[in-house]
């Protein structure tokens, strides 16, 4: 006689495996070898998360490349009161840096102008027509926050992090975001009319007022920050570039000067005794 | 008959309130309308996800990358908080070797690479009252 069990589900669903999340997120340059494997599902545009923060890319690049400039600075000169190449027969290495590095940070009627004097388009995105975002699973989030979060730490000014320590932040700031929605939650229950299920900016505002106790335009306090940031190390960049170019130019010219030396002939070399041994 | 009876008080506190609100909404106006050009380290799917969590339609992009904002703001904040921990820790450690100049230091702090660990991220995290606690052993 077969056992029954209580509390088995009827339809044999425990005796399988848990679902595995199948749902992941690729670069570009590895998913057309992806889809080469044939796949139960297709990865298609509207399904992909694009994950991109042109100013925190840019800042962070443009960080590297300064780094890598002043150790380079530092290994062929020196500093004693003025530069002066170490090695003068030493050829100082060029750097090039790929033009994928350029970011496209604003549309281009826009650079030219302070960001705070720009007069308003009329978009879509302007007006708040609605829009559908890619459905995603919980496995996906928690990768894009974590390449959300190395990108901040790098801008911060983090070369390394530990395993441990990005687990910790990641697992913070799913918190922080459930924190802000309960509170818009809660923002929500609080109003007196019938608004739907869309968020308003008062209730926003109510939400940022609750968690952080400061108003909401401190965020836009914390973009300009951003911005300034990033012109403040291309600046950096560009001055520690032309010193770079200046050290360059000069090894070039010593290094040219010691193989004009190097050439000397023979007939040369005699007349340079010769005049020697007549002088003495 | 007037109600300050021919006294002139200035501006009343309510006045300066509007004035002040009106500023600040004008601010968030502007901004709104500039975060077309901002995209978020933050994907927008990943705050419509919590969103609709909570059971809001993500519909309104300009919220749903002001809710993006406030989260990027908060891991900067944290991770300014970790790095000033870490800078503070690693520069009142004892420097190994032979008196060190200020030139040194300056140079040794400029070049040094910071890591984030749990040492730095625990009192940054709890500033910002998310309290961590490291089990005492492992099993």
């Amino acid at each position: 006689m077969k056992r029954n069990y209580w509390g088995k589900m009827v339809d044999d669903s425990d005796s399988r495996k848990e679902l595995e999340a199948n749902d992941i997120v690729l670069t570009m340059s590895k998913m057309d070898k992806f889809q080469q494997i044939k796949l139960p599902y297709t990865i298609t545009r509207e399904k992909r998360v694009p994950l991109k923060n042109p100013l925190v890319t840019q800042t962070v690049e443009v960080m590297k490349q300064t780094e890598m400039i002043q150790t380079l600075i530092d290994t062929y000169s020196t500093k004693s009161g003025c530069n002066y190449i170490l090695n003068p027969c030493q050829l100082m290495p060029t750097v090039h840096f790929p033009s994928s590095n350029v970011v496209d940070l604003t549309r281009m009627e826009k650079i030219t102008r302070p960001f705070w004097f720009v007069q308003p388009d009329e978009t879509p995105f302007t007006r708040g027509d609605p829009k559908n975002f890619v459905k995603i699973s919980k496995p996906v989030v928690l990768q894009a926050l974590r390449k959300a979060a190395c990108g901040l730490l790098c801008m911060e000014g983090f070369s390394e992090i530990n395993e441990s320590a990005l687990i910790m932040i990641v697992d913070g700031l799913d918190q922080y975001l459930r924190l802000l929605t309960s509170a818009l939650r809660t923002a929500y229950s609080e109003q007196d009319e019938e608004i739907g299920p869309v968020p308003t900016l008062v209730m926003v505002e109510r939400m940022y007022q609750s968690i952080g106790r400061s108003p909401l335009y401190h965020l836009h306090n914390y973009y300009k920050k951003l911005v300034n940031k990033n012109r403040d190390e291309v600046r950096e960049f560009k001055d520690i570039y032309q010193e770079y170019d200046r050290l360059l130019q000069e090894n070039q010219l010593s290094v040219q000067n010691m193989q004009k030396l190097g050439d000397l002939k023979e007939e040369d070399y005699m007349n340079f005794l010769d005049q020697q041994s007549h002088s003495s | 008959m007037g109600d300050n009876f021919g006294i002139h008080r200035g501006p009343g506190k309510k006045t300066a309130d509007m004035v002040e609100d009106r500023t600040q909404g004008q601010i968030l106006s502007d901004f709104m309308m500039q975060l077309e050009d901002y995209t978020p380290t933050i994907p927008d799917a990943v705050t419509s996800y919590y969103l609709n969590s909570a059971g809001f339609e993500g519909a309104d992009p300009r919220i749903v990358r002001l809710i993006s904002i406030a989260a990027q703001k908060f891991v900067s904040d944290v991770a300014n908080d970790a790095l000033q921990h870490c800078k503070t820790r690693t520069n009142s450690a004892p420097s190994s070797g032979h008196g060190s100049s200020k030139n040194q230091n300056q140079k040794s702090s400029k070049d040094r690479k910071y890591t984030l660990t749990m040492e730095d991220l625990q009192p940054a995290l709890n500033d910002y009252g998310i309290t961590v606690r490291k089990a005492h052993y492992f099993v």
